[in-house]
């Protein structure tokens, strides 16, 4: 293409542009076509115009003569296109929607593609984009919120070990967090997501919104996770049981211990503990564990450690001892849960006896007895004890119909059993010498 | 009392009876009475009298079970199949000494 001299391609190029300014919105390709053709050719002419001119004169003394006036006219044609380029880039985003400008630009030669950037449509930050601070903040309270709640169930699964169940609970919410947190929090995480967002097509303008519901989720199921512990303590406890009944006492202690970690409010699991660590014959953490059931509430099976405790501190002895669980009988007594289980109401009512016997007390120690016998009339320890009360009270013939009741039903599998079992046939036996002499 | 009432009503009466006998099932036997060699005696639970026990003899939780001297008696709890052979000095023992309940825990 010959290239036009300057004059005439600016011409032409203002010319374009009037179009470009009259047809507005209603923009043609080929209008623009136009427009980029002038723009185009002025830019050659300018890009030519040093050269051209000193060829065309060949005169150097012209050429100094004329310097002054040239650079003159030079400084007016400038001046000319920027304002036409100003013109231009104000109709840039009615040309980028009427034309798709990268598949045009590769048309132009490299060196007169550099004015192609007064057609860049300007960059239109959204006004959603103004509260992106906004989103950002919020994103990295959430986070940290969550990821707090994420550390303390973490801590409550881990602690002593873990199982298949409590791997499964932390290793997941872990997975989300490292993902939602280092998709918002790190630069690489940050790329990664883009590259995600960017890839569904979402628009750049929502995008920390995104990642601010991402991290609104991530706590959500967080917040619902920890509430949803003393359902997986429940869990946790219920297998416990299962695994006590079935006589696997470290598995059963194991569960127990995870349920409480879960739930420390749940504590009837103290009382279960504690029945589990007297069979294991370790009194004294059976005795810490029952105290905690009894002081901390009534709930569930809680109210079972009354006598359990109880039964533990006449065990121990002492005066003071034999106070201490009398006291806690009679408070035991009071529990509503309690008056509804027999088995429970059965334990107090002989425990109360047994101590009152220690006691030396026999009036009050026979008073409970005979309503424990009221109680369960097949049961053993009553019937044991209301013979050794008898035998205090000197009253040998019915102390030895008891011992026989006490025979008739005790189970040397019990140890307080077995223990009377061997007192009743001592005194069974001396009685028989006695009779036959 | 009409016959045409009260025939209805002991109907009833002993209907009732029975769903309450198969709702509380008699008691369970706990044991067993496998060997009786010699003086072998039974008080079941709510008798205070001794007498003589019977060879397969289902013994129950309650009873007391007395072996005299140079005498053998030997019994079989339902649990666990374990056998007893009950001391021959003639104090009574337990059946459920060694023979646990059905619903022990």
């Amino acid at each position: 293409m010959t290239p036009l001299t300057l004059t005439d391609a600016i011409e032409r190029y203002e010319t374009a542009i009037v179009a470009l300014e009259v047809a507005g919105e209603g923009l043609s390709a080929e209008a623009v076509l136009e427009v980029l053709v002038a723009r185009s050719l002025v830019q050659q002419a300018i890009n030519h115009f040093p050269r051209a001119t000193v060829s065309e004169l060949g005169d150097r003394l012209w050429a100094m003569i004329t310097r002054r006036k040239r650079r003159s006219r030079y400084r007016d044609w400038q001046r000319l296109v920027n304002r036409l380029d100003t013109r231009l880039n104000k109709q840039a985003v009615y040309i980028n929607q009427a034309v798709k400008l990268e598949d045009w630009q590769v048309l132009l030669p490299a060196p007169e593609r550099e004015w192609l950037r007064l057609l860049e449509t300007p960059q239109v930050s959204s006004w959603r984009d103004r509260f992106d601070w906004l989103w950002q903040g919020l994103s990295i309270s959430l986070l940290s919120v969550a990821l707090s709640l994420l550390i303390g169930i973490a801590t409550r699964f881990l602690e002593g070990g873990t199982d298949a169940l409590g791997a499964f609970a932390v290793i997941m919410p872990t997975v989300v967090g490292l993902l939602t947190g280092g998709g918002a929090l790190t630069k690489t995480g940050r790329q990664a997501m883009e590259h995600i967002l960017g890839s569904l097509r979402i628009a750049r303008h929502w995008w920390d919104e995104i990642f601010c519901g991402l991290s609104a989720l991530f706590l959500l199921s967080m917040v619902g996770f920890w509430f949803a512990l003393p359902q997986i303590a429940v869990m946790y406890s219920q297998s416990a049981d299962l695994a006590y009944q079935e006589g696997q006492l470290a598995l059963a202690e194991y569960r127990y211990d995870r349920a409480l970690k879960l739930n420390p409010a749940q504590l009837d699991i103290h009382y279960k503990l504690g029945r589990l660590y007297e069979d294991l014959t370790q009194l004294d953490q059976a005795a810490l564990e029952y105290q905690v059931a009894v002081k901390g509430g009534r709930e569930g099976e809680a109210y079972k450690a009354y006598d359990r405790l109880a039964r533990l501190y006449i065990l121990e002895g002492s005066a003071e001892n034999y106070s201490k669980a009398v006291s806690l009988l009679n408070e035991g007594l009071g529990v509503a849960l309690a008056k509804n289980d027999t088995a429970t109401m059965y334990a107090i009512y002989t425990n109360l006896g047994w101590a009152r016997l220690l006691q030396e007390r026999y009036g009050e120690a026979r008073e409970g007895l005979q309503r424990a016998i009221n109680l369960a009339p097949e049961r053993a320890p009553a019937y044991c004890l209301q013979a050794q009360v008898l035998e205090g009270s000197q009253d040998p013939i019915a102390a030895m119909a008891a011992w026989e009741q006490c025979l008739r039903f005790a189970n040397q599998k019990d140890p307080d059993e077995d223990l009377w079992i061997g007192l009743a046939l001592k005194r069974l036996r001396i009685e028989m010498k006695s009779n036959e002499t | 009392m009409k016959p045409s009432v009260s025939i209805p009503l002991a109907l009833a009466l002993v209907l009732m009876a029975q769903t309450s006998e198969s709702q509380f099932s008699p008691r369970q036997p706990i044991a067993e009475m496998i060997r009786v060699q010699g003086k072998v005696e039974i008080s079941s639970q709510g008798q205070s009298t001794y007498r003589p026990v019977k060879l397969n003899e289902r013994l129950y939780h309650g009873d007391l079970i007395r072996v005299e001297r140079g005498s053998r008696g030997v019994i079989r709890c339902q649990a666990d199949a374990t056998t007893w052979t009950i001391p021959a000095d003639g104090l009574p023992r337990g059946v459920a000494n060694t023979c646990s309940p059905p619903s022990s825990r």
